[in-house]
């Protein structure tokens, strides 16, 4: 189902905590609305499927105005973060209430029950409470509640962070498949940029309300539009710091500090090379320890991350993050060369936080 | 060492013992004297001073015959009592859920002043609203079939057991209504959207998700009611006259101050009476009752 943000705005006292957001989700579409606690997620997330009003803007699925509609008649399925299954109805009972409140008949709400039981892989549980559930299993059948109404559109509120690190990463894959193969137009709400990278089709950046940029993941993490998103986005965090821009013999270079300076190539050239000192990014993994090219340094920490090294160390005056192949063997106080690949560097407005490359 | 880690341990006991032997005595005297013509200390005598002699159960005549100070059989001033807590109960029990429900849930003008008003009102000592309780009722008296013409209850004014459960309703609400809103309070807001996304309308939601969840707190609420309604003195002292309408705690009152030398005997019988219902509804129920006090849903996951 399409589904139209307009303008889309909500307050609560006076405080305003989604600020006029504009979107579209194509039919089909899996969108990851993306930032941190706080930001606004879980009350666009409500007031899509109903529960909130809208202050202003509007709410259109497939074209027609939905903000009056009561979630019920909204086609929609939720799984939350607290999973929120009926804690004194089975499993069965839980997965079928919707069902039941359509006064369906027994038949059906059977058929249907074992269909999202096998697909959920919850067959053995039905008769059980949700007390007497993990919460893997839990959010399983919360999953399977959304989905045996067959809903046009499925919202997702955080569904992974109560999970342990291991169990998150299998669900995330089986969520994936899930909304792939069924092709339900889905919104996935969450604070981890990896869910949002690894299962969104499209992410929503969202920042105090505000949405800071729409787009597909590779984008997100190759073409930041503002400090914040850089910041946010990529694991390990994107190197920061600020540096003065020179000009020498029409070659632009960036300053460190300490005599350090590192050429800018002419693809990377920022916007308004007048301004001085800005901020320049440039990701862990796009910084290379060289043979006997490149800025000598000394390595400061080493940090084993299993299929990476990653290194602490200083460029000029900055400290800087970078990851190697453990198979170097590099040590703390070992004498390096680094090379950053500067084709993969960002440049950002100090004042503004706006990248003077994509913006 | 062994002795004193002895007296620690039975230190407490020793002490709750101490404080509680004159309550347990006057138990046992109650109990005692109810099957005694005569006690001497906690001894039963006989007409002749013997010791241990003189058992009987001629207090319990009660039960059978009309009560010497009212004229009316015990029976009637049960079921006036049974109806008082009945209807007390069913009625703070039903308010309280839902005023609770929509305190906790729902945002409405005037809300906060609604929470603390309530709280005050429960403060407020019942007598001195006596007097104005008073009128309201002889006016409500006055409204036909709804005064006094419902059966049993008798209708909502004064002198008739509706009467009573209305006014002890009212100043039984201002804990229901908090102690519902507390538990409502801790389910969690999820659920009820589950439920309003599944095709629930707010009604159903109240009745068929959060209601179970605060069965605890209901079943506590119940409980206490009950025995508020079944003890209570003042209102309906107050506000029922006649002696058919008298309940068993206005007998025993009535029993102490009758002007003729006071039956002890079977004073203690009826009192025990009275206690015994609510002895036994305690025993089974107290693990409920401890709700009120640790005020939360466990085990709601
Ligand atoms: N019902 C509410 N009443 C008042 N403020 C609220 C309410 N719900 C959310 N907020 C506020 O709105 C902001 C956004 O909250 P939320 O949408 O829950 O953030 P997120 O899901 O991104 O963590 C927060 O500052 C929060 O305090
Ligand atoms: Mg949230």
């Amino acid at each position: 189902m399409k589904v139209d943000l307009i303008n889309l705005t909500k307050k609560f006292m006076g405080i305003t905590a989604v600020s006029s957001i504009n979107l579209d989700i194509k039919d089909g579409e899996f969108v990851a609305f993306l930032g941190p606690s706080g930001c606004g997620k879980t009350t666009t997330l409500l007031m899509i499927s109903g529960i909130y009003k809208p202050t202003t803007g509007d709410i259109l699925f497939e074209g027609e105005r939905v903000n009056h509609f009561p979630p019920k008649d909204r086609d929609i399925g939720m799984v939350f973060q607290s999973y929120a299954l009926y804690p004194h109805m089975t499993v069965y009972q839980n997965l079928v209430f919707s069902l039941m409140l359509k006064r369906r008949p027994k038949d059906e709400m059977k058929a249907e029950a074992k269909r999202v039981a096998d697909i959920m892989g919850i067959g053995t549980l039905l008769n059980r409470k949700p007390g007497q559930l993990s919460g893997g299993q839990q959010q399983r059948v919360a999953l399977g509640r959304a989905l045996i109404k067959q809903p046009k559109l499925l919202l997702f509120d955080e569904p992974l962070s109560n999970l342990d690190a291991r169990l998150r990463i299998s669900m995330r894959g089986e969520i994936k498949k899930l909304q792939n193969n069924l092709g339900i137009t889905s919104i996935y709400v969450t604070h981890d940029q990896i869910e949002a990278m690894t299962m969104a089709d499209r992410i929503a950046v969202i920042k105090d309300g505000i949405l800071q940029a729409y787009t597909v993941p590779e984008e997100l993490h190759d073409k930041p539009k503002t400090l914040f998103i850089a910041e946010f986005i990529g694991n390990p965090p994107m190197n920061l710091f600020e540096v003065k821009l020179l000009s020498e013999k029409g070659s632009l270079y960036a300053d460190l500090g300490k005599g350090v300076k590192i050429g800018i190539p002419k693809t990377r050239t920022p916007k308004d090379t007048q301004k001085g000192v800005i901020k320049m990014g440039i990701r862990p993994q796009d910084l290379h320890a060289g043979k006997d090219k490149g800025i000598k340094t000394v390595i400061e920490l080493v940090e084993p991350m299993g299929r990476d090294d990653l290194i602490v160390c200083q460029l000029g005056d900055k400290d800087i993050h970078f990851l190697t192949d453990p198979g170097l063997k590099l040590k703390t106080g070992n004498r390096i060369n680094i090379l950053p690949d500067m084709e993969k560097s960002q440049f950002f407005e100090i004042e503004t936080g706006k990248s003077l490359l994509w913006a | 060492m062994k002795i004193n880690k002895l007296f620690t341990k039975s230190f407490p006991y020793i002490l709750l013992i101490i404080l509680t032997l004159p309550i347990i005595l006057g138990y046992l005297w109650i109990v005692i004297t109810t099957f005694s013509t005569r006690i001497y200390g906690l001894i039963p005598v006989d007409q002749s001073g013997n010791y241990f002699r003189g058992l009987t159960l001629s207090n319990w005549t009660f039960l059978t015959d009309k009560t010497k100070t009212l004229n009316v059989s015990i029976w009637l001033l049960t079921f006036n009592t049974l109806i008082i807590a009945v209807g007390l109960t069913v009625g703070v029990v039903l308010i309280s859920m839902m005023a609770g429900y929509a305190l906790s849930r729902i945002k409405f003008p005037g809300r906060k002043p609604f929470l603390s008003l309530t709280l005050i009102l429960h403060s407020f000592p019942s007598v001195t609203l006596l007097i104005a309780i008073y009128f309201v009722l002889r006016w409500i008296a006055r409204i036909p079939i709804l005064g006094r013409g419902i059966p049993i209850i008798g209708g909502f004014g004064y002198n008739t057991l509706g009467g009573v459960i209305l006014v002890s309703i009212a100043l039984q609400l201002p804990l229901g209504i908090w102690l519902m809103k507390g538990f409502f309070d801790n389910v969690s807001w999820d659920l009820e959207r589950a439920a309003l996304i599944d095709g629930c309308s707010r009604w159903r939601t109240w009745w068929q998700i959060m209601v179970p969840q605060i069965m605890p707190g209901i079943a506590a609420l119940s409980i206490f009611s009950f025995m508020e309604g079944w003890k209570s003195f003042l209102i309906p002292y107050s506000f029922m006259t006649s002696h058919a309408r008298a309940t068993l705690s206005t007998l025993l009152n009535e029993m102490m101050s009758e002007s003729s030398p006071t039956d002890y005997g079977t004073l203690a019988a009826v009192g025990l009476f009275q206690l015994l219902p609510i002895i036994i509804f305690y025993l089974f129920t107290q693990k409920y009752l401890l709700n009120i006090f640790s005020g939360g849903v466990k085990g709601t996951a």
